[in-house]
């Protein structure tokens, strides 16, 4: 795991915050917005 | 109550005290900084005390490219992560006048923001609320340093469902080098 595929979780009802890896579903997502982003940025 | 002015000397009422704190606009909620990985995942913010908040995004950045910023709401059950997300982000560059838009619509999270890379990026979002059962809409506002590219940024936007959320996630596209998120709360008399 490194550095990109965490998550900063922050609990407000107990002022903690953590950091746990992210999920294969959320590693997947990032991919398909990365992609869907590139493809904005390239319009502007 | 109007603005009241208080004298020198003037005693300062527990009544009036009360009365001013209730009247107050913003209530402080709690503050997550985040200098790595790429979500940030604010939970238990969102209560029966407000109806609505403010989030604050600072001096966000970057590690290396730019990123987009996707907004969802989550609650216990975990995150909302069906198709009930709708909006529309604007963006402009400096010295043009035409504006993109980026649509989402039917979406499992909102295209709420862009950051520019390495440079410093703000935004900050106001939303109507997420924690009574019916449906959540937001607006953002935000621009980052680009002096190329579409730097400012204008979000309205809506969750599709009548259920109540106690948090939300922002999920981007890169490594964050650092941000700053702070949670207000619009204080009601």
């Amino acid at each position: 795991m490194n550095d990109n595929d965490i998550a900063t979780v922050y609990d407000a009802s107990t002022g903690q915050t953590t950091t746990r890896p992210l999920t294969g579903e959320e590693l997947a997502e990032r991919e398909e917005n990365r992609h869907k982003f590139a493809e904005e940025a390239s319009k502007e | 109550m109007a603005v009241k002015t208080f004298t020198t000397g003037e005693v300062l009422t527990a009544a009036d005290t009360n009365t001013y704190l209730a009247n107050s606009g913003l209530d402080y909620i709690g503050a997550v900084t985040a200098t790595s990985g790429s979500t940030i995942q604010v939970d238990n913010v969102f209560s029966a005390n407000y109806d609505s908040y403010r989030v604050v995004v600072s001096q966000l950045r970057m590690s290396t490219t730019a990123s987009g910023v996707n907004f969802r709401l989550r609650n216990s059950g975990g995150t909302s992560n069906a198709s009930y997300y709708y909006g529309g982000l604007y963006l402009s560059a400096y010295g043009n006048t035409t504006v993109n838009a980026t649509t989402s619509a039917n979406a499992s999270s909102i295209d709420m923001n862009t950051v520019g890379g390495t440079t410093d990026s703000g935004f900050a979002f106001d939303i109507f609320g997420p924690f009574v059962t019916q449906r959540t809409t937001l607006t953002m506002t935000g621009s980052d340093c680009r002096t190329a590219g579409a730097p400012r940024m204008s979000l309205t936007g809506f969750h599709d469902v009548s259920t109540s959320y106690t948090g939300f996630d922002l999920i981007l596209t890169q490594t964050i080098a650092s941000a700053k998120v702070r949670i207000y709360g619009y204080r009601q008399a």
